[in-house]
């Protein structure tokens, strides 16, 4: 059960990540990156992190893809098609370069060996999420709203002045 | 219950889908994206490695990564239209001035 649970859920995420990179109109590929984090949120939820699927739903599919298609719609990109693919030979080694990395990556992956501790199970709720965040991760807690802070600034001081 | 391996495998997968997204597209929105699905990927190995060592810091780690991604977004999107305003246009091809 559990197994084609996770096979059903990961087709999706690959498929649906295939999509984005290959479709024509960057709107399409936002609509089919909102799938790819509700396949992913549904990994975190078999992985047993319900705050972090229930986050990625929130931040992710709910605020930065949003975002993404708001930009979309003010920037109004008519003549978008063939052309947005890169053409010459970067085009063709892209491919092969991507294989390689993968076979590196499976290589590595398959080294891997955590000292076991499968009996200890970890439940990723907010009770336990929130208690080690306001406890041992105090700091780097508070010093994240200064990068947002950073991030609001930089925003509307971009979109504000009118470099020329 | 499924092992350890086929996650990061899934993971490996999805990076290099963001990779080859990055390789092959000249739109910079495209590019975002591609850059959001290999953060995701990251995502996706930190949490599996949190479960099977039974360790809730990597979920900590995604929540960190996740605020830096949203902020991340916010300044490429208000970078890349102050791009369109000046150039007309979002094609990485056509952003050269910096090019020696």
């Amino acid at each position: 059960m559990e197994s084609v649970l996770f096979y059903t859920f990961a087709t999706l995420v690959v498929t649906t990540a295939l999509l984005v990179i290959f479709s024509n109109h960057p709107a399409y590929s936002v609509l089919y990156l909102v799938l790819t984090m509700f396949g992913l949120a549904s990994l975190y939820v078999m992985l047993h992190a319900y705050f972090v699927a229930a986050i990625q739903l929130m931040v992710y599919a709910g605020a930065i893809l949003v975002l993404f298609l708001f930009v979309i719609m003010l920037l109004n990109l008519e003549r978008e098609g063939e052309e947005s693919f890169r053409s010459g030979p970067s085009r063709w080694l892209a491919l092969p370069l991507t294989l390689v990395f993968l076979v590196e990556l499976y290589t590595v992956v398959m080294q891997i060996h955590i000292k076991g501790s499968k009996g200890l199970s970890v439940e990723g709720n907010t009770e336990s999420l929130g208690h080690l965040l306001f406890t041992q991760h105090l700091l780097p807690f508070e010093i994240i709203s200064f990068v947002l802070l950073a991030a609001i600034l930089g925003t509307t001081i971009l979109s504000k002045r009118n470099w020329k | 219950m499924i092992p350890l391996s086929y996650y990061l495998i899934l993971s490996g997968i999805l990076f290099s889908i963001g990779v080859l997204g990055i390789l092959i597209r000249r739109n910079a929105i495209m590019i975002l994206l591609s850059l959001e699905i290999m953060l995701n990927a990251v995502n996706l190995s930190f949490v599996s490695f949190s479960r099977f060592s039974g360790n809730l810091e990597g979920q900590i780690f995604v929540f960190f990564i996740m605020t830096i991604a949203a902020a991340e977004v916010a300044v490429g999107l208000a970078i890349l239209i102050s791009i369109f305003r000046n150039k007309k246009s979002v094609d990485t091809d056509y952003m050269k001035s910096l090019r020696w």
